[in-house]
């Protein structure tokens, strides 16, 4: 097929299998590997062991696995759609959309009352309509304009407009609310409960698919989007499948983690760079493989093993994100271009 | 007649105004055919509503019996590969995997190759005089080199009709003449349909079967000893200022 190395789809399977299991082990307690298995089976000699893993870190690591390789492959999308190393979901303003809405949930509250739900779903609601209601906006501009690049910066002066309508909300809302919206944009795997879990795992796994169907029309688009329409690509559709996918997957996932910060970025360059090729094929899986394996390792870190305390999420994600993207664009050029 | 590709009084541009009219043309099988004309004169415009990618403002474009709105994307695919000018940013594919991008219209849903898919992509690579540097990356390549490759990509498509956007732009005089070069085998050897835009009037009428002249939003058609005898190429310069000397085939 091409000479891409293949030896990232052994290892990264073999490192998420190891940072999964480490985290059913590790955490404020750790338990042993034949304590986390009987707790598994619901054998556990404790009860508390049995809550912690089943109730605690099982979805926690499930949310990583789910929201990292989702990320991931909305930063493909939109770095191979924009023909742009510098694109992700946060910058398309899809991420800026699901934002406003969750502000506009835990700020507004009062305003929100009179909906018969339970709060979480008000979220997920909240955060899927900012990221569907970008997206419409998106879609029409993409209608009118029909141009990669300008749809860009559409997608940036969108981002700026939510953070501006955010900042307005902020300052006119009470102090416990306020603390509310700062902790969920922190970033965070360990919002998800056992119950909530599908809500987040049914559309992840659906968007991821849908990404990894859309391999071939990728490859035709990594040679412009006129020179793809000669090769059979209907490319207008394919546009709006890409975006939709990218939609779904964002909006969930950052109503349920808040807005992570580079994994969409970061984690398309890493793939390539350990593939050292852009052939969507074997592109697409490598990135989401990468991007579960990251948002694991990520939250390890964030954890702080072994310790009562933590760090928040998005300041791990940022710092290996922030120098992996500034290192691609000083070192690598051919991996800027790549994209 | 059943051409791989004709218009009938075709009217192309951007938006409702027309840069070219009634162009009457024909494609046959085995045909090289280069299409003159000064910057703006409407070649690219021309090139890219045959392609698909302008709607025509009137007249008809037919691909065989059927006419090239009527296709799908899919089968106008089938039906014509194209080489646009611009350079492709797939800077981390190689050469094989990028040549089997023209494989597309006749995989499936995932574009895995078939051994058979694998034999045309050997072929188009080796037609093109770059069957040894299938591992390398494209951002590797000379100008020139990459050409054969966008070549190869379209002959891999395995079309009919081959259209090209000045495929000797960017290459210097040696370059310039392989590519013309390959692309009348391509027509000869293969009863393609070869029509490609060009700057290059002197390998145009050396090699060209025919030459397709656009001047003042008219279109003359005829052979390059025709266009020369004719004297369409030498009113269509003088209008630039420029005069076209019959027995060198050159512009001073």
């Amino acid at each position: 097929m091409s000479n891409a190395r293949r030896w990232p789809f052994v290892l990264l399977p073999v490192l998420g299998t190891l940072l999964f299991l480490l985290h059913l082990w590790t955490g404020s307690v750790t338990l042993s590997p034949t304590a986390v298995w009987k707790a598994l089976i619901g054998e556990a000699e404790q009860a508390g062991h049995g809550l912690i893993v089943r109730s605690i870190r099982l979805p926690q690591a499930m949310t990583a696995l789910v929201a990292g390789g989702g990320l991931a492959a909305c930063g493909l999308l939109m770095q191979t759609l924009f023909r742009n190393p510098l694109a992700g979901p946060s910058v398309l303003g899809i991420s800026s959309g699901a934002s406003l809405g969750v502000a506009f949930m835990l700020l507004m509250q009062p305003l929100l009352n009179w909906l018969p739900l339970a709060p979480d779903a008000k979220l997920v609601l909240a955060s899927l309509a900012g990221a569907l209601g970008v997206l419409t906006v998106i879609l029409l501009a993409d209608r009118r304009i029909g141009d990669g690049i300008t749809l860009l910066i559409i997608g940036l002066m969108v981002g700026y407009l939510c953070s501006a309508l955010i900042s307005v909300m902020q300052a006119t809302s009470p102090a416990n609310a306020l603390k509310g919206y700062v902790l969920w944009g922190m970033g965070s795997f360990a919002g998800v409960s056992v119950e909530r879990l599908p809500w987040l795992v049914v559309p992840g796994v659906l968007g991821i698919g849908a990404a990894l169907l859309l391999v071939k029309p990728l490859n035709a688009l990594l040679l412009g989007e006129d020179q793809a329409a000669t090769m059979g690509v209907q490319v207008a559709r394919t546009r709006r499948i890409i975006m939709w996918t990218t939609g779904l997957l964002a909006g969930t996932i950052t109503a349920f983690c808040g807005p992570i910060a580079f994994l969409g970025l970061a984690t398309p360059h890493v793939a390539r760079g350990l593939l050292r090729s852009s052939d969507h094929r074997l592109l697409m899986p490598a990135t989401i493989l990468c991007g579960a394996v990251l948002a694991l390792l990520c939250d390890l870190v964030a954890r702080l093993p072994g310790s009562e305390a933590s760090i928040p999420l998005n300041a791990v994600t940022s710092l290996l994100g922030a120098p992996v993207v500034a290192w691609v664009l000083l070192s690598g050029k051919r991996w800027a271009r790549a994209a | 007649m059943k051409h791989p590709l004709h218009t009938r009084s075709l009217s192309v541009g951007h938006g409702p105004c027309a840069v070219v009219e009634g162009i009457d043309l024909q494609l046959l099988p085995g045909e090289l055919v280069a299409m003159i004309g000064v910057n703006g004169s409407g070649k690219s415009t021309l090139l890219r509503t045959l392609a698909g990618l302008l709607k025509p403002i009137s007249g008809t474009i037919h691909c065989g019996d059927r006419e090239l709105g009527e296709l799908s994307a899919r089968e106008r695919a089938q039906h014509m590969a194209v080489v646009l000018t611009g350079r492709p940013q797939a800077g981390l594919l190689d050469v094989r995997t990028l040549v089997g991008l023209g494989r597309q219209p006749w995989t499936g849903v995932l574009g895995t190759l078939t051994p058979a898919d694998e034999q045309v992509v050997e072929q188009a690579l080796e037609r093109c005089g770059i069957g040894n540097f299938g591992e390398r990356a494209l951002e590797a390549l000379s100008d020139g080199e990459r050409q054969q490759v966008m070549i190869a990509r379209a002959l891999a498509q395995d079309t009919p009709v081959l259209l090209l956007d000045e495929p000797t732009a960017f290459l210097d005089l040696v370059n310039s003449v392989k590519v013309m070069r390959l692309l009348q085998r391509i027509a000869r050897e293969l009863g393609r349909s070869v029509l490609l835009s060009t700057h290059d009037l002197r390998s145009a009428l050396d090699l060209a079967d025919r030459i397709v002249l656009i001047h003042q939003g008219k279109t003359w058609s005829g052979t390059p000893a025709e266009a020369i005898a004719s004297g369409a190429l030498a009113s269509a310069f003088q209008s630039e200022g420029l005069t076209f000397d019959a027995n060198t085939g050159s512009l001073r």
